[in-house]
């Protein structure tokens, strides 16, 4: 069970008995005729709203605090992944992603793959009893997922070396040997985000994302970033579809290009980013060479967090076949 | 006499009646219900909600002989989106904006962690709240909170994953606490 849900439900409230005006509306409400529903209404007593919290019973929930037992004191922050350092192009977005189209499509098609392999990061902090950071090194994970006809059915997670802010690796006592499964999912049909094949029609490809996967960022750029992260953990695009993709791209109002860069794989790329919501900035990463997308990127730009410096890489997904 | 609906939650046994039925998934879905609407709209009167929303079900079992939790919850969720907009319309305050307000118990106290739990599930939007209540306090399937809240159960899935890491992160910010990479779900980072 995730901490989240141990967490809330703890702390559901516990059931009581139903109360005299519950037992009260019951009553009205199975006395009442189907078709006179203005006349019901009147039925139902208003009364001042009030709290009623049903007893809980108090149980202390521990609190997993990874303390780390090292010689020197607490960092200042906890070790984020280096910063993508960028080098402006004076190119813009829709002309460089129109380029980036035409290689997409001389490209081999690979969707008959049987696998997609990734390495993601997410942010990790170890921490004493009174919140003081004490390790801070990276501990990335290698994701391996196994594809059938109709998209992702499985994937595995895999340790892998654990590294520090400068991007050296790092020796870190708790983390898992490199190589080290450590979770392996089942992906049921029905939980499929994207079931169906994606469109070769750039002017479909939105609507494709949007009803596979609602999401409410008002920035048309984060959603598609968001959107495409999570249909290729899913699915390997034809090079047709990766076409489309970028043809959708080119045409929303608010993206941008930040010039070229280097992903976590050493791989030049070019960097697109979406404005910044909500103190993070959504990054795409797409070569140059082949007009794929190889990475994702989140970068936390606000400054009310003390666990991590501004600006930091909170999320990244790299792909190693592209 | 309307036939039992298709859903579990919707039948007690083949030989009650429909009032017996209706009372049965009264008696089991009341609680959860409140405590969405409290979570939802805590300045309402939530107790008339969720009234209001078994009195449309009460009918609507009545016309059609469906009875499900699903639908029962998303009228709810309609119930307290009227709420607001009336609240909008009468230009007076919500008051269940003020989220930072105590939360009380009538009966009695609950742990500080409690509190800050129902204080987070306050101060969170909607699309993060409401799937975390319906399943981890309302206890529906996944294929009845998908149902109560119109989306696919994928969807369902992804943006449950989101609000728990919502959750946590704002869970950690009120108790100075940080999330640590073994706390979130490998599904959510690649997936949300």
């Amino acid at each position: 069970m995730d901490r989240a849900e141990r967490l809330i439900r703890q702390a559901k409230p516990a059931e009581q008995p139903l109360s005299s005006r519950a037992e009260s509306d019951l009553d009205n409400i199975l006395a009442s005729n189907a078709e006179d529903t203005t006349a019901h209404r009147t039925q139902l007593p208003r009364r001042p709203a009030r709290w009623i919290w049903a007893a809980a019973a108090v149980a202390a929930v521990a609190v997993v605090i990874t303390s780390v037992n090292l010689a020197q004191p607490g960092k200042a922050f906890a070790a984020t992944p280096p910063m993508p350092t960028i080098t402006t192009t004076g190119q813009d977005a829709v002309t460089t992603l129109h380029q980036l189209q035409a290689r997409a499509t001389a490209q081999p098609d690979r969707s008959a793959s049987t696998e997609i392999a990734t390495q993601w990061w997410a942010l990790s902090s170890d921490v004493d009893a009174t919140g003081k950071i004490t390790a801070s090194t990276i501990d990335p994970r290698r994701r391996v997922a196994n594809l059938g006809p109709h998209g992702i059915t499985s994937y595995t997670d895999y340790a892998a070396q654990p590294y520090d802010a400068a991007g050296r690796p790092a020796d870190d006592p708790n983390a898992p040997a490199p190589g080290t499964q450590l979770d392996t999912v089942t992906v049921d049909p029905d939980q499929q985000i994207f079931p169906d094949s994606p469109p070769t029609n750039p002017g479909a490809f939105g609507d494709y994302l949007a009803d596979h996967l609602p999401l409410n960022s008002p920035s048309p750029t984060s959603n598609a970033f968001t959107g495409i992260r999570t249909l290729m953990a899913e699915r390997i695009l034809t090079p047709a579809q990766q076409e489309a993709f970028l043809g959708y791209l080119a045409g929303l109002q608010d993206i941008q290009i930040l010039g070229t860069s280097t992903d976590r794989l050493g791989r030049n790329v070019l960097v697109f980013a979406a404005p910044t919501q909500k103190d993070t900035q959504s990054l795409l990463m797409i070569s140059p060479d082949t007009g794929r997308v190889t990475a994702t990127e989140v970068i936390y730009r606000g400054t009310d967090r003390t666990d991590i410096p501004t600006p930091a890489v909170i999320e990244y997904t790299t792909w190693e076949t592209p | 006499m309307p036939s039992p609906g298709s859903s579990s939650d919707a039948t007690t046994s083949s030989a009650h009646t429909a009032p017996e039925e209706f009372a049965a998934f009264y008696r089991k879905n009341y609680q959860p219900a409140l405590n969405l609407a409290r979570c939802r709209a805590a300045g309402a009167d939530c107790e008339a909600l969720v009234a209001e929303a078994f009195l449309v079900s009460w009918q609507h079992y009545q016309r059609a002989g469906n009875l499900t939790a699903g639908w029962l919850y998303g009228v709810l969720r309609n119930k307290i989106g009227d709420y607001y907009r009336s609240a909008r319309r009468r230009e007076t305050p919500t008051p269940d904006l003020d989220t930072h307000g105590p939360i009380t118990d009538d009966s009695t106290s609950r742990s500080d962690e409690h509190l800050d739990v129902l204080r987070v599930l306050q101060s969170l939007p909607a699309t993060h709240s409401e799937p975390l209540i319906l399943t981890y306090w309302c206890d529906l399937t996944g294929a009845e909170a998908a149902s109560a809240l119109g989306i696919r159960e994928g969807t369902l899935r992804v943006r449950l994953h989101r609000a728990q890491r919502a959750f946590l992160k704002a869970f950690d910010q009120q108790t100075g606490r940080a999330t640590t990479l073994e706390e979130v779900s490998p599904w959510t980072v690649q997936n949300d």
